[in-house]
């Protein structure tokens, strides 16, 4: 973590514990999503199998990325569909501009899409003078808010019930109670109009399966199937490492996907997408596009980091993160925040940050992950990273360097641990170190250290040796 | 960037020839999917009775409603339920699709205004999004329509559109009727799995239809300080009606 991004983090995590709303709902969310989750997973009759399966596809799927997805353009096309590349997020913004513009496209409806957060493309559709909608419900309180999503599935979270009655108040211009069963229904309404009047929708995609060229996208409230089938035409934008060979795969992480992130067994709604409606079908878009977005993503392929590309965006490592649950999703102040946040964040897009330090290297992300993917290791990559870059402040660095040759060397570290012996002595109380002196200050700040020994290991283990 | 530009640069990064890729699509899995298919339907029908209650528990944990009735039942129940939420309107898949005769004749008859969402009219253009099927799934109270499968082990409902299957009537009206039959009942998504692998190896599938919806009770969001609420954007409530022979 470079100094800046630091501070930055540090300042927004205090406001984040400070605040006692915010410390509450991310207390009732995140204990209830694991909770559901646990139960979900419970119905399993081989959990660890299912999740080495899902492991097992996704890294078979990226060893030959390459032949998949030129499967999957070849499906598409097959299909009645049409596919498109792109290699970052202006490449993928320009490509459905310039859809909207050929196609008179006014409106835009949008399904809850983490890939267009990541791009912004909202921003770059508003610029245009496109009127953009979105329809998840969480997603539309968040842009009602000119805000951010603060988790990856339930991005409003952080939002009161009072003030997303003002939100939706000024929305739809009549006084709405702060009650959840009106507020819901004064969208559906609102945004029942938007649907019905939109030229284009936008969704993204959960996963692309390449044998049959079908776009597959998971909702529970139901606005993913409106906006795939309502407007005559239907963008779907998918990071490239979300394609998945078969039919059979794509159960797989079905079943995964919906525990993990919700404790449902299946979410509410699954679409499987396959092209535009066929001439005898009633309903369905007269276009269907696909765009691939790369957007940093080749870099990690055989990399340190590449088994971040094997995320479903559960948002499970979120619910477990002692940092997370903390400080919530606006103080990694980007796309994708927690645990797996700060990977993707490390390699995504074209102002990548190394947020790598806000952890605690515990490993919950790594037990819950439906995928097994090992947060854990990538953060120590991600630090090992910044450390040659010189990411890190020149006195930690001196220090980690000094410890490193202390902890190298017996005889330097016998040497010091009788020197630190000697200097603790005005710190130590009832065998702890409460307080240190700066520049260590920052060590004892929120926590004790245990007094270094008058007796250390190694002359016990003498001691123990010879009675033995 | 063009989709070969796309590829040379994550095949340079794999370090994978094009050769090497044209190599591997050549080899197809040689699982007889249509003879597994064969199978799992096969025995759907003797599984019925004991796959049922399982559905039913799975359903209603969902805060789906189960009925079982026999077909010329089906008129009241739909009349019942249109009647308590005052509803008039139905609109429903076509009649050769319900698969049950005579069905939205006795519809009419029980006083309710039954409109057909996605009449079949033999190789013509149907007459797709029109304004006037978008205002007639607009007042419809009730969307009716069957099933393709059920799977037992999370209550869900697998639709697939076609002619006489529109989508839009399972998702647009506030409540979903769904008629149920035996031997569309299965056990696990890996069954349901093997039955896709199988219709997706038909060319006449890919050609008369573009979308496949799992339904797993009535549409449902926790976004408003985690407080569960259904109905948002799809149907506030789901009715699937178990049709004994």
């Amino acid at each position: 973590m470079n100094a800046d991004s630091r501070e930055e983090f540090l300042a927004r995590a205090r406001g984040a514990i400070e605040d006692p709303h915010l410390q509450e709902a991310l207390d009732l969310a995140t204990r209830r999503f694991l909770r559901m989750r646990q139960n979900a997973f419970q119905s399993l009759a081989d959990p660890e199998g299912l999740r080495r399966r899902a492991k097992a596809i996704k890294e078979q799927t990226l060893r030959e990325l390459d032949r998949h997805l030129e499967r999957l353009a070849h499906e598409i096309r097959r299909v009645g569909g049409q596919i498109h590349f792109a290699a970052d997020g202006q490449e993928c913004a320009d490509i459905v501009l310039r859809l909207a513009r050929e196609r008179g496209v006014r409106s835009v409806v949008k399904s809850k899409s983490m890939a267009t957060e990541e791009i912004d493309l909202n921003h770059a559709l508003g610029v245009a003078g496109i009127s953009v909608t979105e329809t998840d419900l969480g997603e539309w309180i968040i842009q009602l808010a000119g805000e951010r999503p603060s988790h990856i599935i339930a991005p409003a979270i952080h939002k009161s019930t009072r003030q997303i009655a003002e939100l939706f108040s000024a929305a739809v211009g009549e006084r709405l109670p702060p009650e959840p069963a009106a507020l819901t229904a004064a969208a559906r309404r609102a945004l029942r109009q938007k649907f019905l009047g939109a030229d284009m929708g936008v969704s993204g995609a959960n996963f692309a399966v390449a044998e049959t060229g079908t776009i597959v996208l998971v909702t529970n409230e139901g606005n993913g199937r409106l906006v795939t089938t309502l407007p005559r035409i239907h963008v779907a934008i998918m990071g490239m490492e979300k394609v998945i060979p078969t039919l059979t795969d794509l159960m797989v992480v079905l079943q995964l996907l919906a525990r993990s992130a919700s404790g449902q067994k299946m979410s509410v709604y699954t679409s499987l997408i396959r092209g535009p409606r066929r001439s005898r079908e009633a309903d369905g878009p007269e276009e269907v596009h696909l765009i691939v977005l790369d957007h940093g993503r080749s870099r990690q392929l055989g990399g340190p980091l590449q088994e971040s590309l094997f995320c479903l965006r559960c948002g499970a490592c979120l619910n477990v993160c002692p940092v997370y649950t903390e400080v919530g999703g606006h103080s990694y102040d980007s796309t994708y925040p927690g645990p797996i946040g700060t990977i993707l964040t490390a390699f995504l897009g074209p102002a990548p940050k190394n947020l790598a330090g806000a952890s605690t290297l515990c490993g919950a992300c790594l037990d819950v992950c439906p995928v097994m993917i090992d947060i854990p290791r990538m953060l120590l990559n991600l630090r090992h990273e910044a450390e040659q870059r010189r990411q890190i402040s020149p006195g930690e660095w001196w220090l980690f360097k000094a410890a490193g040759a202390i902890l190298g060397s017996p005889v330097l570290y016998r040497l010091s641990a009788r020197l630190a012996r000697l200097l603790q002595r005005p710190f130590v109380q009832d065998g702890h170190l409460t307080r240190l002196p700066r520049p260590l200050a920052g060590w004892t700040r929120f926590r004790d250290l245990p007094a270094v020994t008058a007796r250390p290991f190694h002359i016990r283990w003498r001691e123990l040796d010879r009675e033995a | 960037m063009d989709q070969v530009g796309f590829l040379i640069r994550i095949r340079a990064v794999l370090g994978r020839t094009s050769e090497a890729t044209a190599r591997c699509g050549e080899t197809a899995l040689a699982t007889d999917w249509a003879e597994r298919a064969q199978r799992i339907l096969g025995a759907a029908r003797g599984r019925w009775e004991e796959l049922l209650p399982r559905f039913e528990t799975e359903l209603e944990a969902v805060a789906g409603v189960l009925h079982r009735a026999t077909p010329t039942a089906v008129p009241a129940i739909v009349s019942r339920i249109a009647r308590e939420r005052q509803f008039s309107h139905v609109v429903t898949w076509s009649e050769a699709a319900l698969g049950v005769p005579g069905l939205l004749a006795t519809l009419r008859a029980e006083g309710l205004q039954v409109e057909e969402g996605s009449p079949d009219r033999d190789g013509g253009r149907p007459p797709g999004m029109g304004h006037g099927l978008r205002d007639a799934l607009d007042r419809a109270g009730i969307g009716l329509t069957g099933v393709d499968y059920a799977v037992a082990e999370s209550g869900s409902l697998v639709l697939m559109s076609g002619p006489g299957k529109g989508r839009l009537i399972s998702c647009l009206p506030a409540v979903h009727v769904a008629l149920l039959r035996p031997g569309q009942l299965l056990d696990t998504w890996d069954e349901v799995g093997v039955l896709l692998e199988a219709l997706h190896r038909q060319d006449a599938f890919a050609e008369s239809q573009s979308n496949t919806t799992f339904i797993t009770g009535p549409s449902r969001t926790a976004d408003i300080e985690f407080s569960l609420t259904r109905g948002v954007h799809g149907p506030k409530e789901v009715h699937v009606l178990a049709l004994d022979r």
